[in-house]
């Protein structure tokens, strides 16, 4: 399954990765991810034809929000607050990033199983 | 242990009340912007305001909270203010170390240094102005002393390139900064004289409903990362007082020229807030979660984006009038207005400016932005939105603090 990741930084200096999903995203898929907490605000409660929406993070490493049902998954590197500007190497998130996705395969490649 | 936050919406009026003191959300970029062009401003010494009305806010606010918890012991008062300041995400403090004689804490997290450092880069000179003064407040109120009975030292700063965190030197005395005395909800409005406007095709009481049901609260080390910026849930109160002080301050020097002077800076903010907070709040997950499956036509972003900052604290915004060309926002309980005329009385002057900023930024936003495509916020693109030919440009038409009985904004292209 292809995955397409586009690598960003936010407006403090943390590396950001909007991940486009070949499959919606439901709570089965975000359980895989290895998290440590997950708030859901079941939007479609307020509006109808409104989504719910999922702010999930692993404390201190990355936090992640995503539509329920849609396909963009965007996730945050790092620990919790701004960097400085001057810091520039995201080298320490790399470890970090490359979990996450080893995960977000696996969890997708059971989904297609 | 945990603190359940008394948060109060006035829901009536489209705000959020803590202890008695309004709080509104902004982000990390308004926050140190808005504070740049105070300190840069020439022949005034902003310092003792800065942290004057911070103490002030945070004296009024705990004092009415601590009674509201029956709160007597001082290391229950410091759980109390230590949670309610992280949780408005200013970051994080350890009070227990301090005393009726004052002493010295530390930060790691302060909100200030750590947005000044992301956003300027290192400045050798303490930032955390509003740490300081909050500081000296709460202390005050945690030992049942008058206001302005602690001075504090911020004596080095993360927002520098040599500590990795923040410290302060509080002392019992003579204080290092003005008093004020808070006009805690301000003059507001007895009713919204609501007008008949066309909402578009969305849900505004939808969206405000499923906004302030959100959890958007500090973290462990008091950051509110969300929408792609840094909130605070910050004193309205603080930004009135240092903004008019400043205003004040260049016209007790200048006269009306001051009044011209200011005006730029603060409406200059409010772009900045605009561009940053709006900007990711309409490229967020959230807003495809719940606004975007409503909006149809380009004039409904616009109506989007307005409920969704109706859930932002700043009193309740209509669109009276709306085009590719031009916008009227009507104002109730604009947050400006309220505390001007609490602190001040009527004013001569208009003074919404946060308000001029942020309605023009979302005409610049979707008319200019292109704000679909999920542009990044660059300092290129807020100088296509903001500097280039053909953006929009506020006028404020009438305003509350003017005694009128709502504000209003006009925007145009330019
Ligand atoms: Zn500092």
């Amino acid at each position: 399954m292809r995955v397409q990741g586009f690598r960003t930084l936010d407006c403090a200096h943390k590396v950001r990765i909007r991940y486009f999903l070949p499959v919606p995203l439901d709570r089965a898929l975000l359980a895989r991810l290895g998290g440590d907490s997950l708030d859901v605000q079941e939007f479609s409660k307020s509006i109808p034809g409104a989504s719910d929406h999922a702010a999930f993070s692993k404390s201190g490493v990355w936090h992640a929000t995503c539509a329920l049902d849609g396909r963009e998954l965007v996730v945050t590197f790092g620990r919790s607050g701004p960097e400085p500007a001057a810091s520039g190497d995201p080298s320490p998130c790399e470890e970090a990033i490359a979990a996450f996705e080893r995960n977000l395969r696996a969890a997708l490649e059971r989904r297609a199983a | 242990m945990t603190l359940t936050i008394p948060l109060q919406i006035d829901r009536a009026r489209r705000r959020f009340l803590i202890g008695g003191e309004p709080m509104v959300f902004h982000c990390h970029h308004y926050n140190t912007h808005l504070q740049r062009s105070i300190l840069d401003a020439p022949w005034v010494d902003s310092e003792p305001f800065l942290i004057g009305a911070a103490a002030d806010v945070a004296f009024a606010q705990l004092t009415k909270v601590f009674t509201e918890y029956g709160a007597a012991s001082a290391p229950h008062r410091k759980m109390i203010a230590e949670e309610l300041y992280r949780w408005c995400g200013f970051g994080t403090f350890d009070l227990s170390m301090l005393d009726e004689e004052g002493g010295r804490v530390t930060s790691c997290n302060s909100h200030y240094a750590m947005a000044w450092q992301a956003k300027f880069g290192p400045l050798p000179d303490p930032v955390c102005y509003f740490a300081t003064g909050w500081l000296c407040g709460a202390l005050a109120a945690i030992f049942d002393l008058p206001l302005g009975s602690f001075a504090a030292e911020h004596v080095s700063c993360r927002a520098g390139d040599v500590s990795e965190y923040c410290a302060w030197e509080v002392r019992r005395g003579v204080p290092n900064y003005n008093i004020y005395r808070s006009p805690g909800a301000g003059k507001t409005t007895e009713k919204q004289e609501l007008l008949e406007v066309d909402e578009g095709n969305v849900d505004y009481e939808g969206v405000y409903r499923a906004l302030t049901g959100m959890d958007l609260s500090g973290d462990s080390e008091g950051h509110i990362p969300a929408f792609g910026v840094y909130l605070t849930r910050h004193f309205a109160n603080y930004y009135a007082r240092v903004t008019f002080e400043l205003e004040r301050a260049l016209i007790q020097r200048f006269g009306d020229v001051g009044t011209l002077a200011a005006k730029p800076l603060f409406v200059e903010s409010g772009h900045v807030c605009a561009f940053n907070m709006f900007g990711g709040i309409m490229t967020s997950t959230e807003w495809d979660a719940l606004i975007l499956p409503s909006l149809e036509t380009r004039e409904d972003w616009v109506h989007g984006l307005v409920a969704a900052v109706n859930a932002l604290g700043w009193g309740r915004w209509q669109v009276a009038e709306l085009s590719a060309e031009a916008a009227t926002f009507v104002i109730h309980d604009d947050y400006e207005s309220n505390a001007y005329l609490g602190m001040y009385g009527t004013s001569d002057h208009r003074v919404s400016y946060l308000a001029q900023g942020a309605a023009a930024g979302i005409m610049n936003l979707v008319y200019r932005g292109e704000i679909e495509s999920k542009p990044r916020f660059t300092p290129d693109f807020y100088e296509h939105l903001f500097k280039a030919d053909g953006n929009f440009h506020a006028e404020q038409l009438t305003c509350r603090a003017m005694g009128e009985k709502y504000t209003t904004v006009r925007v145009f292209r330019g």
